[in-house]
C-alpha cells in the first residue's frame, strides 16, 4: 500500500497532534482558573495526561525522522501514550473522592 | 462465504466506540468541564486501536484531540464571557474612573487576572501608607499637645 510507505502521514498527524495539544493546554490552564480547588486539581491531572501524549507524539515523529536521541533511543511513544490515560485514571478517582 | 478480515470487526468496535465517546462529550447539557473530561477519557482508545491497526489509531487520536481541542476552546471562551458578564455588572455605571476597568473587558483572561493582582497589590500599597501616614499623624499631634503644654507650663 502507498500509505504504508508515507512517513509525512504520520508526521503530520503527529506535528497537529502536538499543535492541538498545546491549543488545548492554553485554554484549559485559563479555564480552570474559575472552578473549584478539587476541580483545578482534577483538570490539572488531565492536562498533565495531555501533555505525555504531546511527549508521546514528538518522541514518535522523532522516531519517523530518524532523529534518535540519547532520551528517546530505546524508550518507544507508546508508552507515552499508555502513561496518558494513568494520568487521567488519577484524575477521575480525584473526581470520585470529590 | 465473505472473507473478513481478522481485525477488522475489532478495529470497528474501536472506532465505534471511540466516535461514541466523542460525540457524548459535544453533548450540551453537560458542563464544559465534565465535556473536556469525555473528551480526554476518548483518548485512553487510542493504544487500544494502536494494538488492532496503526493507522487506525492515527485516525483515532487525529479526532480525540480535535474534540479536545474544542471543548477546551468552548470552556475558555464560556469563563470568559462568564467573567465579562460579572466585569459588566460590576462597572455598569459609566463613569469616567471606570473607564480603565471597562477597557479591560476586552483583554484575555489572564491579563484581567493579572490585572486584578496588580491592582490588588497597589491597594495594599496604598493602605500601607495611610497606616504610615496616620501613625504619623498620630506622632504629630502628641508632639504639638506636648509644644501646647509645654507652652502653658512657660507662662503659667
Amino acid at each position: 500500500m502507498i500509505i504504508e510507505q508515507s512517513v509525512p502521514v504520520i508526521a503530520i498527524v503527529e506535528i497537529m497532534s502536538v499543535l492541538l495539544i498545546i491549543f488545548s493546554l492554553r485554554h484549559l490552564a485559563i479555564a480552570k482558573h474559575f472552578e473549584s480547588e478539587t476541580d483545578k486539581k482534577v483538570m490539572t491531572w488531565f492536562m498533565l495526561g495531555l501533555i505525555l501524549a504531546g511527549i508521546g507524539s514528538i518522541a514518535n515523529v522523532i522516531g519517523v525522522f530518524g532523529l534518535h536521541s540519547y532520551l528517546v533511543n530505546g524508550i518507544p511513544f507508546q508508552v507515552f501514550w499508555v502513561l496518558a490515560p494513568m494520568a487521567f485514571l488519577i484524575g477521575i478517582i480525584k473526581l470520585r473522592k470529590s | 462465504m465473505i472473507n473478513i478480515p481478522q481485525y477488522a470487526l475489532p478495529s470497528a468496535a474501536v472506532l465505534i466506540f471511540g466516535i461514541a465517546i466523542i460525540l457524548f462529550s459535544m453533548t450540551e447539557r453537560r458542563t464544559y468541564y465534565r465535556r473536556v473530561i469525555t473528551a480526554c477519557l476518548a483518548m485512553v482508545m487510542v493504544p487500544l486501536a494502536y494494538i488492532l491497526n496503526e493507522y487506525l489509531a492515527y485516525a483515532l487520536q487525529a479526532l480525540v484531540l480535535i474534540a479536545v481541542g474544542n471543548v477546551s476552546r468552548d470552556y475558555y471562551k464560556a469563563g470568559y464571557f462568564r467573567r465579562r458578564k460579572e466585569l459588566m455588572e460590576i462597572f455598569r455605571h459609566d463613569h469616567p474612573e471606570h473607564r480603565d476597568a471597562k477597557k479591560m473587558l476586552y483583554h484575555n483572561l489572564r491579563d484581567i487576572d493579572s490585572r486584578e493582582k496588580m491592582i490588588e497589590k497597589r491597594l495594599e500599597e496604598i493602605e500601607e501608607t495611610e497606616n504610615k501616614l496616620r501613625e504619623k499623624e498620630f506622632e504629630l499631634k502628641e508632639q504639638m499637645r506636648a509644644i501646647k503644654e509645654e507652652q502653658k507650663g512657660g507662662k503659667q
